[in-house]
């Protein structure tokens, strides 16, 4: 393998292979939406966090993980322009970013973990359009049930 | 690859780092050595051998083929130099010089492809013919052993054949050591014999009078008189002789051609040597090799092909993880100072005491720790200094100036973090002050300033500070043109620009997009310059300062702290925030007296003491709202570089190191923060940048005098 290389390929939503993704579920102001599992490292409860004067109204704030400093995302903001402005409850998806750095998505509610075959995920690249539409990579289905999956390194910039 | 594999790539990166800088530090040296008189130490040629021939191997095991490729080619022209095969001319040390750019690419370009320039070093360098031949006819004067000429490595003969061509004389310094402490024994000799010229060679005479003494000759080149040397070095056991030289010399015999009459094999380089010339004492040296290398520490001592090091390579984040523990330590720490306050509020007077005694031990201890790493982290600036020497050389002679650069205050120690952040503002300070400040040679003569223009780069420590100070002799920045450009980009209006003062114009030069020239130059570009320079100086909690005068030339002063590892910070709060200020900014705290706030235009200013200090208030600044303002606030001021401000907070909350973080990406757009901080109580502060809230003050405060005055009427 070329130097450099990861061992293990980041899960790509949307890749052309038969193999079935995981993916953990949560709601946005109703909404559900959902990340490739590998890509959260821990799901963090109720916490104080900071809030950051002059800072975008799409950031709820700072908290320390261990000693280290993770910037909070207001999903709600980036997904679901014009709901109202998370408070800081809820639960934080604690995620890393590809530059290393430590990002909490606060959500409303984590719903578990789903498995869905390649076949049920549906990418909505130029189906979308909007500023939303970069966050948003595919769309996977169960029956009745829409799950809205979302891009991590989008979201998290 | 594995983590591992980026680890130990990353290692070699920052070692084959280190040696490039070695071999360009020793370039240097060996072109002031030409400039100052044209003696040239061989040290350095050998030092520059030594680096390239590590950087070889090294790129070798990590097959870095362009590495590999460039170190093979060089270290054969280094080793062409060292022998005296190839003279050292203005071409080649040009040459030379352009390989440690090359290397340079090599280390900061990932892309392999796009390094530019190695096929046309390589060539350039293979064509670099052999230029001078040995000739050994001097050495004829001298009533040489052969014997010993026999076993000269080509190395050691060609500094003997430079010694006599100087018209040195050759001296044989007959030592006894015991064998036990030959290795310190034989460096204090060398050092010794030092001031006096060189030590060629030295070689086991083999007539030691016991089994635990061992005789060396050792062949000094030098211009001193034979009592001097005789004075300082010798004693019982050593003795020095002169080397007669021949009344007439021998025509017509070379000494290469002159068979040796032991016939024993020259020295191998291997082993440092193989076989003493008069061979007497084989059965000691086989001894001595046994009895653990002793040959092998001669060779060292011979200073070839090994360094001996007592340092440790260490990432600096390794550091930095052991300064998060001393952070959680101090977190610790607060909870021991609460335990024995609760401990004697309870009652507990004795256990109080004793846990309070605990906690000032815990305390000193983590201090020391905390300064131990720190003091780790510190570097000389000698680091980015070095890399400087070569950018004005090599500027100097793309613009066609003459420019030479005068460093003070190189051993000045800064963490390295900032050492490193610092080498592209410097790079970009120095080119504009050659580029722009500096007159080419016929301007400068005709208003009388020396033909070669100065840079000096100056460096000190001041308190908690480390300055730079980069000053020019070139013609100064002209603020006529300064302002004109601010006014043709929009950044001022024409009437603004008339109540400017000259050093208000001057700092324009800090805007982004500002440049004073019309024309983008190859070397400085456009206007990217100074305002990305302040930015990133500004990152690093330093500030930035601008003097200039018409045609005496233009200062720069970077005023940095020593350390961002760890700082010590004063608490204060803030409606219901809690923000930290780093100390080293402040220079005052007091409490608020309202009645001496006068307000000019929109902004409040204090005056006291016949001085006026502009206020920021926080609650405003950063819209923090809260029921009560309370009655007694305090101001808090602090300076970057010469300017000051007085921040206006509601509460002091003391003093606590902290561990500045930097905020995260989706943050980096918000102004006046450095960072943020766990505190003891686990709670977080956000820390103030006096540097960029100085900056906004003092922008908005312009723009207020002019543009908002009407609409707050």
């Amino acid at each position: 393998m070329a130097e450099g290389e990861p061992t293990e390929a980041p899960l790509r939503l949307g890749a052309s292979d038969d193999s079935v993704r995981e993916i953990l579920t949560f709601t946005v102001n109703g909404e559900a939406f959902g990340v490739p599992l590998t890509q959260v490292l821990e799901i963090l409860g109720v916490r104080n966090v900071t809030r950051v004067p002059r800072s975008p109204s799409d950031v709820v704030g700072v908290c320390t993980v261990r000693g280290e400093l993770v910037t909070v995302i207001d999903t709600r903001q980036r997904l679901k322009p014009g709901s109202a402005r998370a408070t800081p409850r809820g639960r934080i998806l604690l995620t890393s970013t590809w530059e290393g750095e430590k990002v909490g998505l606060m959500v409303d509610e984590v719903l578990g973990v789903q498995r869905f075959a390649q076949a049920q995920i549906e990418p909505t690249a130029g189906v979308l359009v909007g500023d939303i539409s970069s966050h948003i990579e595919s769309i996977a289905r169960k029956g009745d049930q829409v799950t809205v999956l979302v891009n991590l390194d989008s979201l998290t910039s | 690859m594995t983590e591992g594999g980026d680890k130990a790539r990353a290692e070699f990166l920052s070692e084959a780092q280190e040696l490039v800088e070695n071999l360009s530090r020793n370039l240097l040296s060996l072109e002031q050595g030409r400039a100052g008189g044209g003696r040239v130490d061989p040290e350095h040629l050998n030092e520059a051998f030594r680096s390239v021939h590590t950087l070889k191997s090294l790129s070798g095991l990590f097959g870095d083929k362009h590495m590999s490729q460039l170190s093979h080619r060089l270290e054969d022209v280094l080793d062409d130099l060292r022998l005296g095969r190839q003279q050292l001319s203005d071409a080649v040390l040009d040459l030379l010089f352009t390989s440690v750019d090359v290397y340079w690419q090599i280390l900061t370009v990932n892309d392999a492809h796009e390094i530019r320039g190695v096929q046309e070093i390589l060539e350039r360098l293979e064509k670099l013919a052999p230029t001078a031949t040995s000739e050994s006819g001097d050495l004829e004067r001298f009533e040489i052993d052969p014997g010993l000429l026999a076993v000269l490595t080509e190395y050691e003969e060609h500094r003997l054949l430079v010694s006599v061509k100087q018209g040195l004389d050759l001296f044989l310094v007959r030592v006894q050591f015991e064998l036990a402490t030959l290795d310190k024994a034989l460096t204090e000799i060398k050092d010794k014999a030092k001031p006096f010229g060189e030590v060629i060679t030295y070689l086991p005479a083999g007539e030691a009078s016991s089994p635990d003494l061992i005789e060396l000759d050792l062949l000094l080149a030098s211009s001193s008189a034979i009592e001097d040397i005789q004075a300082v070095l010798s004693d019982e056991r050593i003795e020095v002789r002169q080397i007669p030289k021949h009344k007439k010399a021998a025509a017509g015999r070379s000494v290469k051609a002159n068979p040796v009459k032991t016939g024993m094999p020259a020295r191998s380089r291997s082993t440092g040597f193989a076989a003493p010339v008069n061979s007497p004492s084989p059965r000691l040296l086989a001894e001595a090799a046994e009895d653990g290398g002793i040959p092998e520490q001669i060779a060292a001592g011979a200073g070839l092909l090994r360094s001996v090091s007592q340092t440790v390579r260490v990432d600096i984040h390794k550091l930095d993880e052991l300064m998060n523990v001393v952070g959680k330590l101090a977190v610790l720490r607060g909870g021991l100072s609460d335990l024995t306050e609760r401990a004697r509020s309870d009652g507990h007077r004795r256990l109080g005491s004793q846990l309070g005694q605990l906690a000032h031990k815990f305390e000193r201890s983590l201090r020391e720790l905390q300064s131990g790493i720190l003091e780790v982290r510190m570097v000389p600036l000698a680091q980015v200094f070095e890399r400087l020497t070569r950018i004005v050389r090599k500027t100097g002679k793309d613009l066609n100036k003459d420019v030479r650069l005068v460093v003070t205050g190189a051993e000045t120690e800064i963490d390295k973090l900032i050492v490193e952040e610092l080498s592209d503002p410097l790079m970009h300070i120095i080119r504009n002050a050659i580029d722009h400040g500096i007159e080419d040679a016929e301007e400068r003569q005709r208003i009388g300033k020396p033909a070669v223009g100065t840079i000096a780069l100056n460096a000190f420590q001041k308190g908690n500070h480390v300055v730079i100070e980069a000053e020019d002799d070139g013609r100064g920045l002209n603020s006529d043109s300064l302002l004109d450009r601010a006014i043709q980009l929009g950044a001022i209006a024409e009437h603004e620009a008339k109540a400017l003062s000259r050093e208000e114009a001057l700092n324009l030069v800090f805007l982004p997009g500002l440049s004073t020239r019309e024309q983008a130059s190859t070397v400085s570009g456009r206007g990217v310059g100074m305002d990305v320079v302040k930015t990133n100086i500004a990152k690093l909690g330093g500030s930035i300062e601008l003097e200039s005068e018409p045609v005496i030339g233009t200062k720069i002063t970077l005023t940095l702290p020593l350390t961002r590892a760890i700082v010590t910070a004063l608490l204060v709060q803030v409606a219901d925030g809690t923000f930290a200020i780093p100390l080293t900014s402040i220079s005052e705290v007091n409490a608020l007296d309202e009645e001496h706030i006068r307000v000019i235009d929109t902004t409040e200013v204090l005056s006291r003491r016949g001085s006026s200090l502009e206020l920021c208030r926080l609650r405003r600044l950063f819209q923090l709202n809260s029921d009560s303002i309370p009655v007694r606030q305090f101001v808090v001021e602090v300076m970057a570089g010469t300017r000051h401000l007085g921040i206006v907070v509601d509460a002091l909350q003391g003093q606590q190191d902290i561990i500045i973080r930097p905020l995260g990406r989706s943050l980096n757009s918000v102004r006046g923060f450095s960072g943020a901080s766990e505190l003891a109580d686990e709670r977080i502060a956000l820390v103030l940048d006096p540097g960029a809230l100085i900056e906004e003050a003092g922008a908005s405060g312009s723009r207020d005098r002019t543009g908002r005055m009407l609409a707050h009427g």
